[in-house]
């Protein structure tokens, strides 16, 4: 492409913009092979050092997202072997399978999926929308919501369940009638 | 689906999922490739709803400047906190074990066209940063309990939630007990707060700050070192040279002797067609989307933006000046680098007949009124370095062209007349939870709209 030849090459800044801009799409991939977002979160921060390191490897921006997938895989194999003896999580056979049909996936679905999800929030009240995000804030959050509300964290899960149903549906319907 | 592979994805995901579970889970995905690719969706939907939550619960943090953060490769403590402030790797941040800092919270939002790197959507908080409020009024409520209503065009410095640095703009605060020693930094002088309600006005140029107490009681700081405690209803100039009281309160300054302005939104009369009239797959209503592809390639994800004002309750003889005001942003499709640096835009005129009547929803490319047909109001330009910025659109032609206006409503398309590959440009519609939408400002020469109307 002739606009990219006279591109000076990539520098810190675009390194952080391609970052920022990428980054929910390797969050997502990395949580989509590995058991916690505690796991998630160490290997984005040790695949962003290398990612950072190594940027000269990288010719274009267009190629950051699949490049940075590759660097992020590779890490999360290295957990998968590092935490092995730590329970269960998916097999080596499975987390390859997943690897390969998630390198795949269509970003701009993805975007559209988000926005989706994003507007269908919107339509729970508050206090759902806080039971919606409550397992993201914490390991107790659920728990201490439970306690607050005098109920049990049982039935919370059994509500967020019947909530994310609810999110399911509503981002279908809105991909499907925009 | 079936309940059961649901009900193992969320054990799963919320880890709450037994070893034998998650053997089970894996043996209906290895023979399952349908149920792979439902998973797959389910940890994006994990990664987007883990996202929102941590925003919503402030935890994110934002960067004033993504560029000045970016350290020295060779300090990678440094480099985790720069990632942690700028990338909005939340993890990194707790890491450092900081919690990022936050102000407050932006209370309402009144076609607030903003130009920030920082959320500004009501409800969002806000952190230490540079505000700009190009058009619309907005209320910032801090977390010190001191509230600032800002009317644009106004930039700000938030510093914390206890001192602004005023550039430029009006607004009004209030400030109870509980702030009481709230800081606004002026480039002439400071002022202090000791419980009061008061007004500031302060132009872009060097013709001097108002300060005007409505009640209570505040100290000004001039930059020379003069003090001046002003009470209610005293108000004061001050300037580069001097710092001067004055007890007439109705000489506010900026709000009063501002211009006669009228602003419009779309009121959801907007919408976008695409070549393909693939209306689902490649439009959103959250954007006016805009694209024009090269020549040799195919147009079908060329894409045009059509808005309108409803400008039947306006004397159109009375207007002075025009300025059509849309927020560009990203829209998340395409690459930004294999656009020209700089790609051109037209706004055009439609018609002022039945060629305005298209419809919002499901209107079809051939349909839709044509650029060979309508009249080049404005032309602008977009770096591609820059997806999110202020168009403010005020020719001569467009001044003409709303007052000639005969129907009652003035119809717009845009068009990009920079052929490029795949990006495709947006502009906020009136939907977008982000920027605002677009916005018609009308001045008018004298108080002029039908009596009963309230604009």
């Amino acid at each position: 492409m002739a606009e990219n030849q006279d591109q000076p090459k990539l520098n810190e800044a675009d390194f952080m913009r391609l970052l920022l801009q990428h980054e929910n799409a390797l969050r997502a991939f990395a949580r989509s092979l590995l058991p916690s977002w505690d796991a998630v979160d160490d290997v984005i921060q040790d695949a962003s050092v290398i990612m950072w390191q190594k940027l000269g490897q990288l010719e274009e921006e267009e190629g950051f997202l699949p490049w940075g997938k590759v660097i992020v895989r590779f890490h999360c194999f290295r957990y998968h072997e590092q935490k092995k003896k730590k329970g269960a999580s998916f097999s080596h056979e499975l987390v390859s399978i997943l690897a390969d049909e998630a390198e795949k996936i269509d970003e701009v679905a993805h975007a559209s999926r988000r926005r989706a999800l994003e507007t269908c929030l919107l339509k729970l009240s508050e206090p759902e929308r806080e039971l919606v995000f409550a397992p993201y804030l914490g390991h107790g959050r659920i728990t201490e919501l439970a306690e607050l509300g005098g109920t049990s964290a049982n039935a919370l899960y059994k509500k967020l369940g019947r909530l994310r149903d609810r999110l399911r549906n509503c981002v279908q319907n809105r991909l499907a009638h925009p | 689906m079936n309940p059961e592979n649901q009900e193992l994805f969320d054990l799963y995901f919320q880890g709450r999922a037994s070893d034998e579970q998650i053997a089970e889970l894996e043996q209906r995905m290895l023979a399952n490739p349908g149920l792979r690719k439902q998973y797959l969706d389910e940890a994006m939907t994990e990664a987007d709803l883990r996202n929102f939550a941590l925003r919503e619960d402030n935890v994110v943090p934002i960067s004033p400047s993504v560029g000045s953060l970016v350290p020295k490769p060779n300090n990678r403590r440094l480099f985790v906190a720069a990632l942690g402030a700028a990338a909005a790797v939340v993890v990194l941040a707790s890491l450092i074990g900081q919690k990022p800092a936050t102000a407050g919270k932006i209370l309402s939002s009144e076609l607030a066209g903003w130009q920030s790197n920082q959320p500004t959507i009501e409800g969002a908080a806000f952190g230490p940063g540079t505000y700009v409020l190009q058009t619309g009024v907005a209320t910032l409520g801090f977390h010190s309990g001191a509230e600032m209503v800002l009317e644009g065009p106004a930039q700000i410095e938030v510093v914390s939630e206890m001192r602004v640095i005023f550039d430029y703009g009006n607004a009004s605060f209030h400030v109870p007990e509980s702030a009481v020693g709230f800081q606004v930094d002026t480039r002439y002088g400071n002022v202090v707060d000791h419980g009061t309600r008061f007004s500031l006005s302060l132009g872009q140029d060097d013709e001097g700050a108002r300060v005007a107490v409505l009640d209570g009681e505040v100290a000004v700081h001039h930059s020379s070192g003069e003090v001046k405690h002003l009470f209610t209803d005293e108000s004061a100039r001050m300037d580069e040279e001097e710092l001067r009281a004055s007890s007439d309160p109705t000489a506010e300054g900026g709000l009063a002797i501002r211009e006669p302005v009228m602003i419009l939104g779309t009121e959801g009369r907007e919408t976008s067609v695409v070549y393909s009239n693939l209306r689902k797959q490649k439009l959103s209503s959250d954007f006016l989307m805009v694209k024009q592809v090269k020549k040799r390639q195919s147009p079908h994800v060329n894409r045009r933006a059509l808005l309108a004002f409803d400008v039947s309750k306006i004397d159109l003889a009375k207007i002075a000046e025009a300025r059509l005001i849309l927020n560009a942003v990203p829209t998340g499709l395409g690459m930004v680098t294999d656009m020209p640096k700089v790609s051109e835009f037209g706004l055009y005129g439609i018609p002022d007949d039945e060629r305005e009547n298209w419809p919002e929803e499901g209107l079809r490319w051939e349909d839709a009124p044509k650029v060979e047909e309508s009249t080049r109001l404005a032309a602008f330009s977009m770096q591609r370095a820059e997806q999110r910025s202020v168009v403010t659109l005020n020719s001569q032609e467009l001044l003409a062209f709303l007052k000639t206006d005969q129907s009652g409503e003035v119809g717009f398309m845009i068009h990009c007349e920079t052929p490029g590959a795949t990006l495709v440009h947006g502009f906020a519609s009136s939907l977008h939870r982000e920027a605002a939408g677009p916005v018609l400002e009308l001045v008018m020469n004298e108080a002029s709209h039908t009596p009963g109307d309230e604009f």
